[in-house]
């Protein structure tokens, strides 16, 4: 078999292709779109993928243990409503808007780990119907409490939040930028350097022997859930700060690409390995392919429509990649018996 | 110094029907390798079961050090020192051999709260090299050869300061280069004053390793003896004990041409020119231990597994058997190992289960025909005699014995040419055995070529027209009926 | 035989459940038990139904498919964009190109879980935004109409009264009844989901099973989507949001289990209805359409819940 197919197959080393990969996406792009290669669409990129960034950092925590959550998009959308809420009606300061939001985002996140772990029904279905359940309410607070019937944001204070630069004269950094790189660092910190950490690990590699030795998995499946919730919360007040507004179908659409993204990072869908640096560039990889399709679109005739099909076809060679990966190795691995 | 590090006392255990442990006493000392023989059924997996708190015994008294402890779950038979190595390894393949040595207890930098990997890499290596191994604690698990693995296990052994480690069947799956290091290693924790129970079936490692050799027959201890005063046929006929032909007819069969003919089978790196031959109203026993691969060889035999080199011609005709599915076209059947697993589906009933390789058969049309399903069903049931209170209940209800007679009932609804079966009446009882076996010398009778896999001496030895003997891949030697006895026969497979 | 007592007892309780919510519903508002409103509600319960009712044997099969939902939006697009062309196709071959649409996305699905082992959720994940991007793509995210309305006839046709999307659906079932209780197929479908090793090992052909269903469960996606593009008359990109939810919370609500081996037509049938009267109630109540999400999740996850308890105390037992 050809070397290099050999070494995609086997190598374990995803995150070197995958940057390898991405610097090929920027040069493609670069060469055949006039205005992608610039100062001012870069910002652009990096000013688009903050909310999803965070919510592939909350999603990576609940697949490392090895569940999946596919209602965090409808906590981004909940607690936009409920940001916007907080601020026009209950004129809450910027803080006490976060505290509120964060801490409500970690409450769905608990009701999510709740009936996983307690009541032991399968992570997809159970958030399949809180994502559906959040949204029902999100749609409800949105559309029947007159008092959400607010319009935009205006406040500076909330608004900087989401869009402030430094240095206030050239915009160079974004102050989402800082964001993404406080919480993935920390993140990486508390996954491969504390104890609670490489629990996750532990629990998502092999439960029973977890177990076994004496780690509470259902405590540490329960965080997990709650630290999505948490940031996904977190992630709609970023975005809702971008936008000036928050609606009720904000973040609907947006779990597909976040799962895509977190496939696509290597985090493997059964626990136990993946690294968030693969997954930082998996989401730098679909913003490129978003917004260079928008540069394409201009340039050529190809429909700009056209990424939602390319991340379909990313997840799924992602995940084909990795399914013909696991059948290559079994057969390795037969014993005699 | 040798202190009683361990001592079980008087244990019993039973299931369902079962008595698999029946009034058995051990002790091991400190510094000590124990080896435990027997059979299977012997009581062997029970008595590890026991020790890692996996089941709780019945009757009995469990003392560590001098001191009497209650093991009630895996926890506490950790908690106590004892360590399980089990055959099927239990590591943590995404994770690296430091994190798996110190899994929940990883060390922490007290001010910093953070993980000190250096301390967790420098203990690591200490313990590795113990075990005379240089793996790195860096390296995934999932990169690591079997053996290396393994010393992953006993590495986390020694770092819980485990008191017993038990290890089961520790050589089935290494080469015999890993089995020497192996030994090392085991004298190496010899040293350090830890005691090791040595479960296996191959007699030349148990007499090489231990001090002292246990042996256990139909739950209970037959003796305990001190290996340098222990003769390895006397070992194997303890261990062996039931009188040969009380239990199991004698099956004359008719031979009337080859059936089936396998040359030169080979599969890399697993079984190595597999050649034989089965005759019609034959029954070709095929004997080896754990690890010596004649499961791989049955499951090429019925599709399972791929073949790499080698042929199979069935009545004379090449056939390449590339799935289950041909292989029943072929009119074999088969009795696979694991009856609850592969053999049945357990929320079925017994009708739907007896018709499963056969549903083609059910009718012309594409709708099955609830007559013809329910008379197939009755069928089998009283022709071997499956006690059930009727044909429509769960087979998960029904006994183990019953429960294999519907695998088999399957199997010959498709009339088979050649039968492939493998451990057909473990934890079974006597009463089904005989059933079971009254059915083959029938199928002998009516030209069937049976190829028996089983482990189970006795059977293999009075049923069987011939008996293939084979150990690490290849087939050593063959015995025709009456060549060989029980004490040859567990001798020859047990070599290397 | 327990399985059936099982079968029965949960079954009834769906019944009366869903006689419950009848009765609540004509006392909450008049028309709901009127002429219109039923046949309404019933067309609607077709609409989603027939995917219902081969979901129900993918997972009984223990797979999943999450595109149904891309596929009906694909195909309404597909359909109104061949309908709408200055010199169209005949309406028999457009409705064959849309109904092949589906069993083309099923057959993708189909190959990706069969021969890569892929694992279903993921690849039908895939597969739904790959379909709703396409439609995007063809749409160009615009909605067709079509004029000339003989596709009506197949969404607000009657044959003796009765819509015929409603006999589509009571055909689908009583034919997938047939397949999955007394065919030999249905009973492969059955073995798969309850050992998939044991039935392989008795000469079951998985793959061959598998596929089949996937390639069906497409097909049913796009007679969902054609009923839907008829009713409406336009081909929007957006059609099909959420139906997947819709069904997979029919099939579960009627006893299908995720983990394989159980479940009934009868089951999802008895779960499509309450799942349409519910709405149709809620709606004729004056619940706002967004606002059933909430009451889909809570029975979603109530009934799964039910079911889990209820497993557990049975293997307890």
């Amino acid at each position: 078999m050809k070397v290099w197919l050999k070494k995609l197959i086997y190598s374990d080393d995803i995150v070197g292709a995958l940057g390898i990969f991405l610097v090929l996406l920027v040069v493609f792009f670069s060469v055949m779109t006039p205005h992608f290669f610039s100062l001012m669409n870069f910002n652009s990129i990096i000013g688009n993928i903050p909310a999803m960034a965070i919510l592939c950092l909350g999603l990576t925590f609940v697949v490392l243990v090895g569940d999946l959550d596919l209602s965090l998009g409808s906590i981004l959308g909940i607690t936009a409503i409920l940001a916007v809420f907080f601020f026009k009606v209950m004129h809450f300061p910027l803080w006490l808007n976060l505290v509120s939001c964060v801490i409500i985002g970690g409450i769905f996140g608990a009701f999510n780990g709740a009936i996983v772990t307690k009541i032991g029904i399968n992570s997809i279905i159970t958030t399949l119907g809180t994502m559906a359940l959040i949204r029902g309410l999100t749609y409800w607070i949105a559309m029947d409490v007159d008092a959400m019937q607010v319009g935009r944001i205006t406040d500076p204070a909330f608004l900087n939040f989401g869009r402030y630069y430094f240095p206030e004269k050239s915009r160079l950094i974004p102050i989402t930028l800082v964001y993404l790189v406080i919480l993935y660092g920390a993140s990486a910190l508390f996954l491969n350097h504390t104890s609670f950490g490489r629990q996750i690990y532990a629990v998502g590699s092999n439960e029973a022997t977890a177990r076994l030795a004496g780690i509470n998995v259902k405590r540490v499946r329960f965080v997990c859930f709650i630290i999505a919730g948490m940031l996904s919360a977190f992630g709609g007040l970023v975005l809702v700060a971008q936008l000036g507004l928050g609606e009720a179908y904000t973040g609907q659409n947006m779990i597909l690409e976040v799962v895509t993204a977190v496939v696509l990072g290597g985090v493997l869908l059964t626990g136990g390995k993946g690294r968030l640096t693969g997954v930082i560039i998996a989401v730098l990889i679909l913003g490129v392919i978003r917004n260079g399709m928008v540069h394409l679109e201009q340039v050529t005739d190809i429909s700009f429509y056209w990424r939602d099909v390319a991340k379909g076809v990313i997840l799924l060679l992602a995940i084909g990649l990795y399914s013909v990966r696991k059948s290559f190795n079994a057969k390795r691995l037969r014993t005699r018996q | 110094m040798k202190s009683t590090l361990l001592k079980m006392s008087h244990i019993c255990k039973s299931y369902p029907g079962v008595k698999a442990i029946n009034d058995v006493s051990i002790d091991l000392f400190a510094g000590e390798v124990l080896g435990i023989m027997g059979e299977n059924g012997a009581g062997k997996s029970t008595l590890i079961k026991l020790l890692a708190g996996a089941e709780k015994k019945d009757s009995g008294e469990i003392y560590i050090d001098e001191k009497k402890v209650d093991i009630n779950s895996p926890k506490a038979s950790q908690e106590n020192g004892v360590s399980v190595i089990y055959q099927e390894l239990i590591t943590m393949d995404t994770l690296s051999v430091a994190e798996n040595i110190f899994v929940g207890q990883l060390p922490v930098n007290k001010v910093t709260k953070l993980i000190d990997w250096k301390a967790a890499q420098k203990k690591s290596t200490e313990v590795l090299a113990l075990l005379n191994s240089n793996i790195k604690p860096k390296s995934i698990v999932a990169t690591l050869s079997v053996y290396e693995k393994q010393i992953v296990e006993v590495a986390k052994a020694i770092h819980k300061n485990a008191k017993v480690v038990v290890m089961d069947e520790p050589t089935a799956a290494l080469s015999e280069k890993d089995s020497k290091s192996l030994f090392k290693v085991i004298e190496n924790l010899k040293n350090q004053g830890v005691g090791i129970i040595y479960i296996s079936h191959r007699i030349e490692e148990v007499f090489k390793i231990s001090d002292r050799i246990t042996v256990m027959r139909d739950g209970k201890l037959i003796a305990t003896k001190q290996t340098k005063d222990a003769e390895k046929k006397e070992i194997i006929s303890m261990m062996i004990g039931r009188e040969l032909n009380q239990f199991f007819p004698e099956i004359k069969s008719e031979k009337k041409g080859v059936m089936m003919k396998v040359s030169d089978l080979n599969i890399n790196g697993i079984i190595e020119n597999i050649s034989f031959e089965v005759k019609k109203g034959e029954i070709l026993g095929i004997f080896g231990l754990v690890g010596s691969g004649c499961l791989n060889i049955a499951r090429a035999l019925i599709g399972v597994d791929d073949i790499d080199q080698g042929e199979i011609h069935i009545n004379g005709k090449k056939t390449s058997i590339k799935n289950p599915k041909i292989a029943l076209k072929n009119n074999i059947g088969f009795i696979p190992i694991d009856r609850k697993n592969e053999g049945l589906t357990l929320n079925f009933s017994v009708k739907q289960n007896l018709t499963l390789q056969s549903i083609d058969e059910l009718g012309s049309s594409f709708i099955i025909q609830e007559s013809i399903e329910n008379s197939i069903a009755e069928k089998w049931v009283k022709k071997l005699d499956i006690k059930t209170p009727n044909i429509e209940v769960e087979v998960k209800t029904l006994s183990g014995g019953n429960q294999q007679k519907i695998v088999l009932g399957k199997t010959l609804e498709i009339n088979p040419e050649i039968l492939v079966i493998v451990e057909p009446t473990r934890g079974i009882d006597v009463g089904a055995k005989m059933d079971i076996y009254k059915m083959l010398e029938n199928l002998c009778k009516e030209g069937v070529a049976i190829i028996l896999v089983s482990t189970d001496v006795p059977e293999i030895l009075s049923i069987s027209n011939r008996v293939l003997v084979v150990s690490n891949g290849k087939i050593r030697k063959e015995f025709k009926k009456g060549e060989a006895n029980q004490q040859e026969l567990l001798y020859e497979a047990s070599l290397n | 035989m327990k399985i059936i007592g099982n079968k029965i007892t949960t079954n009834m309780s769906l019944f009366a459940f869903l006689g419950f919510l009848i009765i609540v519903f004509s006392f909450t508002s008049e028309h709901f038990l009127g002429i219109y409103n039923i046949t309404s509600l019933l067309t609607n319960i077709s609409y989603s139904g027939i995917a219902a009712i081969v979901l129900t044997l993918i997972i009984i099969s223990r797979g999943l498919d999450i595109s149904i939902g891309g596929v009906i939006g694909l195909t309404t697009v597909v359909i109104a964009t061949l309908y709408s062309q200055s010199d169209p196709l005949p309406v028999w071959l457009i409705l064959i190109i849309g109904l092949s649409t589906g069993a083309l996305v099923g057959l993708l699905n189909g190959w990706c879980i069969t021969v890569l082992n892929m694992d279903p959720i993921i690849t039908t994940l895939g597969a739904m935004a790959i379909t709703r991007g396409l439609a995007y793509v063809i749409s160009d995210s615009q909605s067709i109409l079509m004029f000339e309305d003989t596709t009506d006839f197949i969404s607000n046709g009657t044959i003796l009264f009765i819509p015929i999307p409603i006999i589509l659906f009571l055909i689908t079932a009583l034919i997938f009844s047939i397949i999955l209780h007394k065919s030999k197929f249905g009973r492969a479908v059955y073995a798969i989901g309850a050992n998939e090793t044991s039935a392989s090992l008795s000469g079951i052909s998985v793959k061959k099973v598998k596929m089949i269903l996937y390639v069906l469960s497409g097909l049913a996606a796009s007679i969902s989507g054609i009923i839907l593009v008829g009713q409406t008359s336009v081909g929007m990109p957006q059609h099909g949001i959420g139906t997947e939810l819709e069904v997979i919370t029919a099939v579960l609500l009627g006893g299908t289990a995720l983990s394989g081996g159980k479940g009934t037509i009868y089951g999802t049938i008895a779960g499509v209805l309450i799942l349409g009267v519910l709405f149709n109630g809620l709606t004729i109540s004056g619940v706002r359409y967004v606002h059933l999400q909430i009451f889909q999740g809570i029975l979603l996850l109530a009934a799964v819940a039910t079911y889990e308890i209820k497993t557990r105390n049975e293997v307890a037992t």
